[in-house]
């Protein structure tokens, strides 16, 4: 159940403006916003054609940001990723070109149907917000946003990413289907033209970087602090987990609540919001033991668990 | 986050239940075992847990016990100096594993290794109790070895039970507190807790003060015998050999055969401890039982009259005693404890005490028998003082050494020679008497009260038993004993008469005692040169039951020390010591006599109905109580709400509204809005989100959230 909250109202447009083309995906919005404003990268999880592409067009447009497309194949080489140098006869010199993730929002798209060499290209530029070719670093645009997707792991013809690299994704989100109603009401709206045409920006790049320094501001009390600690400790001691979630997963939780917190108007963090979080950040930095999964137990279902475990806060610390 | 009042309370007390258990094994030793002292061996339990507690480094914890050890032997038994401990400890068991295995090994040295055992078991009991949480089977074992004691010995449970029942209740109901919350880290400790302690200590108080029923089964013990006996008396193909044994019997002149159990009551004894009855001595040994001495010799007495019988000399330290006698059947003498004084009874009867046998017989003043059925005993308790025993010379009075020391021609040389070997080494007549009455306990005696043989014509009962059968029960355990202490030139003699019964209630602070024809028994008693006749019970599965004591230590040093006192072979039992009548009542007794349980009864039932009735109709009490608490309180606004809504939180949820640990304050706010159909809740969750998660609740919000507040509170009274 999500926050029942009004949002920040330019944030609010925002949403707006993508549910004309998303249909019924509003908490997967609010979360990828979330992602955005806490400066992290998100990792989409889905069978092709929910929308995973509409959405980060949509999202690009509202901020008037430059969106790239790398579509991920097996033969795809990291110089095809970060860019390349090139001679130039004329200057007599060699000349950077960059690559498709010089952009302020990436879409990576089926990431794991490429080598892990071209992954860990792209996995280092999304953690260090720079890409180093021959020997130069070269700053990436900020604010830098990387939405990638990638097919289901079971799919075949797969690269999954190691646990070291999914770590470096704020959340991981799957659209779904959407319901019956939902698909009806998105044919009627593509029966004569596309609504992204119609979708105007929101906010500047510039407003979007103002945006993301006042959700780094939101507070954090000792007594929430605590509690996401508390629930990071438990998925250590669960007994169907075989590793649990890293001191980064428990400042990617706490990072995340601050966004999320901001983006429904509030300057404070509070359990709920960690708990509204806690499935997206903190799945994919799980291992479930191979025999928890006969019990049909799987991350999320973990994480349910984990929640419901760890006793909520109530009174401050004295 | 726990307080840590709570978590040394939950490390504390299964530490303090798994002492509590291993001290329910040693309190009834001293009842049923001839061991003392029991207190420093429970003062050693606490000391292993105690250290345990303080989770010292192994080698400074079993350095901390072995001190212990060390200290509790030196200070029992007479060492020379604290460094010879070791040494004698070494040698002690050298001697006896290397040596004569027949005999006991030295009571130092079984104190040790009784110490040794108390160590392991109480490491066990740490392992299992205190770190798995798994009680209940040293608690079924500990009831179990209660019971079996209370049934089989002569030990009163009562109390021990008592104690057990509580400790169960509130050991079960703690520690399943203690792992429920380990498991599930929402449990409520504090209320469980609460109910822990209230619940156990209601239903015992009710227990302890309610009426009781008596016994509903019959005595298992002699339910046991009789079903025993019962086939055997059927199936009498094989005519008996001649003699067997019904309880009590007056001729003793052909011993042996089986003894037949019978369940008659012979008496009823009201009494302050426990001591053998008497009824008559022998001192005629003729190879197949026991004579009276040919003497006439009487003296007369009357109700209240004292007997003029001195018992002892006044080395031997008394305390005076009463005792009521009411016997179930008629007989024309008296049965009297160790130490007689006075006998008083309703009826004129005179006394005629029969000197050779010391037998009193209730006669008129023509000397005619009459019947005697309640009477009145004052006797002296004795406590034997084992420096002055070991003091005491040899007899030097001829005819009495001639008396007491009568054996038959016939008796086979090799009973004498048997005594010998078993006093070989002893100093004083002491030690030797002592070394024999101990002799049966090892060598492989046992008592049988059925398959007990009659001596052949040309067989003496007593190197029958001694070397052939080596079974039988008291009379042939007593009569050996006599045997062989007289061949040393020992005086002896044969006591005849019961034992102390079965406790079976109290009354008027003493305790009622019922004797049974099965209780028939016979003992030993030695004469030691001035002091007197001092009784020994040499037979197996029974205790003596009189007082022997060491002198304190201080007083020992200024006592004239005979040269034997070097042996440091001092038998445990020896060490006996019994507190007098007046030390045994605790405060808690004079406390119960103050109040009595009525008025406890009452006034608790008083209170309960306060507090049931308080409880009942807290709703329209407590919301109000909180709201008065809470307007009156002058503190900033932020703490104010924070407590306030705590308040609050209680209220919910004593009106039914439970706030799960995992539920976030505005998930419960959206049930609570729910059930009341408003949004306070929520607006009021809010604010307090403010003070408590952020920075602080703005001035004038307060306002809101006090009207909020109260508004919710009054909700919650119905």
């Amino acid at each position: 159940m999500p926050i029942d909250e009004v949002l920040l109202p330019p944030l609010e447009q925002v949403v707006r403006n993508i549910e004309r083309v998303i249909v019924g995906k509003r908490n997967v919005i609010v979360l990828s916003l979330t992602a955005l404003l806490a400066k992290g990268h998100v990792l989409l999880e889905d069978v092709p054609g929910v929308g995973k592409t509409m959405l980060v067009r949509a999202l690009a447009k509202s901020f008037s940001a430059e969106l790239k497309r790398i579509q991920f194949t097996p033969d795809l080489l990291p110089s095809d990723v970060i860019g390349v140098s090139v001679y130039n006869p004329k200057e007599r010199q060699f000349e950077y070109k960059p690559g498709p993730i010089v952009a302020h929002i990436v879409l990576a798209d089926e990431i794991n149907r490429t080598s892990p060499k071209t992954q860990s290209a792209l996995l280092e530029a999304m953690e260090e917000g720079n890409v180093t070719v021959d020997g130069v670093t070269r700053a990436l645009p900020q604010p830098f946003f990387v939405m990638a997707t990638q097919n289901p792991i079971e799919y075949e013809g797969t690269y999954p990413l190691p646990e070291a690299q999914l770590d470096r994704f704020l959340l991981k989100l799957r659209m779904g289907y959407p319901s019956a109603e939902e698909e009806v009401d998105m044919l009627s709206r593509l029966e004569h033209s596309s609504p992204l045409e119609d979708i105007a920006p929101v906010m500047t790049v510039e407003e979007l970087r103002s945006l993301q320094r006042k959700a780094a501001d939101v507070h954090v009390s000792d007594t929430v602090k605590r509690y996401i600690v508390e629930l990071v400790q438990q998925s250590r001691q669960h007994e169907a987990v075989y590793l649990g979630v890293s001191p980064r997963g428990s400042v990617a939780l706490m990072k995340a609540a601050q966004a999320y917190a901001f983006i429904h108007g509030r300057d404070f963090v509070i359990p709920d919001d960690v708990q509204q979080l806690a499935p997206y950040v903190l799945a994919h930095r799980l291992l479930i033991r191979p025999e928890a999964k006969w019990d049909k137990l799987d991350a999320e279902t973990v994480i349910g668990q984990l929640i419901a475990r760890t006793p909520v806060p109530v009174q401050g610390r004295r | 986050m726990r307080p840590l009042g709570a978590n040394l309370l939950s490390t504390v007390l299964p530490n303090v239940l798994a002492a509590w258990l291993l001290t329910e094994w040693l309190w009834p030793l001293e009842d049923v075992t001839d061991t003392a002292h029991i207190g420093v061996f429970v003062s050693f339990v606490a000391l292993c847990f105690v250290l345990y507690l303080f989770r010292l480094p192994v080698w400074l914890s079993a350095l901390g016990k072995i001190v212990y050890i060390c200290w509790a032997l030196f200070r029992l038994f007479p060492f020379d100096s604290i460094i010879a401990l070791p040494q004698d400890l070494w040698r002690d068991s050298l001697v006896w594993l290397l040596g004569d295995r027949s005999s006991m090994p030295s009571d130092a040295l079984r104190t040790f290794v009784f110490f040794l055992l108390l160590w392991a078991v109480s490491f066990v009991l740490r392992w299992l109790i205190v770190l798995r949480n798994r009680w209940l089977i040293p608690y079924a074992l500990t009831v179990c070895y209660v019971a079996v004691l209370d049934t089989f010995m002569p030990y009163s449970g009562k109390r021990a039970i008592i104690r057990l029942v509580a400790l169960g209740f509130f050991a079960f109901v703690w520690l399943h507190g203690e792992r429920l919350r380990s498991n599930v880290p929402s449990f409520r400790i504090g209320k469980w807790r609460a109910a822990a302690l209230f619940i156990p200590a209601v239903a015992l108080a009710a227990g302890y003060a309610g009426p009781k029923l008596p016994p509903q089964w019959p005595d298992p013990v002699a339910f046991l015998h009789s079903y025993a006996a019962g086939p055997e008396e059927t199936s009498d193909d094989q005519p008996a050999p001649g003699v067997k044994k019904i309880g009590y019997g007056q001729n003793d002149s052909r011993l042996g055969g089986p003894f037949i159990a019978d369940d008659t009551v012979v008496f009823i004894a009201k009494d302050k401890g426990r001591h053998y009855w008497r009824v008559e001595t022998k001192d005629i040994y003729t190879g197949k039982g026991w004579e009276e001495f040919p003497s006439e010799q009487v003296r007369s007495f009357e109700n209240g009259e004292t007997i003029g019988h001195e018992w002892w000399s006044d080395k031997v330290k008394t305390v005076e005693q009463t005792a009521e006698i009411n016997r179930q059947d008629q007989a024309f003498h008296l049965i009297y404890p160790l130490g007689l004084r006075q006998v008083q009874t309703s009826e004129p009867i005179v006394y005629r005490m029969h000197m050779a046998t010391e037998k009193i017989y209730t006669t008129d003043e023509e000397a005619n028998a009459l019947p005697i059925r309640r009477y009145t005993l004052t006797y002296l308790e004795p406590d034997f003082p084992i420096a002055a025993l070991r003091a005491a010379p040899p007899v030097q009075d001829p005819p009495f050494l001639k008396r007491y020391t009568q054996l038959p021609e016939t008796l086979p040389q090799r009973v004498r020679d048997l005594a010998k070997q078993i006093t070989d080494g002893e100093k004083t007549i002491y030690d030797k008497v002592k070394a024999i009455e101990q002799y049966f306990h090892l060598n492989g005696y046992t008592y049988e009260t059925t398959d007990v043989a009659v001596p052949g014509v040309n067989q003496d009962y007593v190197d029958q038993f001694l070397f052939e059968t080596k079974r039988g029960y008291c009379d042939n355990f007593s009569t050996s004993m006599v045997v062989l202490v007289r061949s040393l030139g020992i005086p002896a003699r044969w006591v005849k008469g019961y034992t102390p019964g079965r406790l079976v209630g109290e009354q008027d602070g003493q305790e009622l005692y019922e004797v049974r024809n099965n209780d028939a028994h016979s003992w030993v008693e030695v004469y030691f040169e001035g002091i007197g006749w001092v009784p020994f019970e040499p037979t197996r599965g029974f205790v003596n039951p009189y007082a022997f004591s060491l002198p304190a230590s201080n007083e020992e040093k200024q006592a004239p020390q005979p040269e034997e006192q070097e042996a440091p072979r001092v038998p445990l039992e020896q060490l006996i010591e019994r507190s007098s009548p007046e030390q045994d009542s605790h405060w808690w007794e004079k406390f119960g006599d103050v109040w009595s349980w009525n008025i406890l009864l009452v006034a608790s039932a008083v209170l309960a109905a306060f507090g049931g009735a308080a409880y009942a109709t807290r709703r329209k009490w407590w919301p109000r109580l909180t709201l008065l608490r809470f307007r009156r309180r002058k503190l900033d606004e932020a703490a104010w709400l924070v407590l306030a809504y705590g308040a609050l939180l209680r209220h919910l949820q004593d009106y039914g509204l439970k706030r799960q640990p995992h539920e976030t304050l505005r998930q419960y706010a959206a049930e609570v809005d729910r059930l009341f159909e408003t949004d306070e809740m929520k607006r009021l969750t809010k604010l307090y989100e403010c003070a408590v998660y952020g920075t602080g609740v703005k001035e004038g919000n307060v306002r809101e959230a006090v009207q909020l507040w109260e508004n919710l509170i009054k909700r919650t009274i119905s």
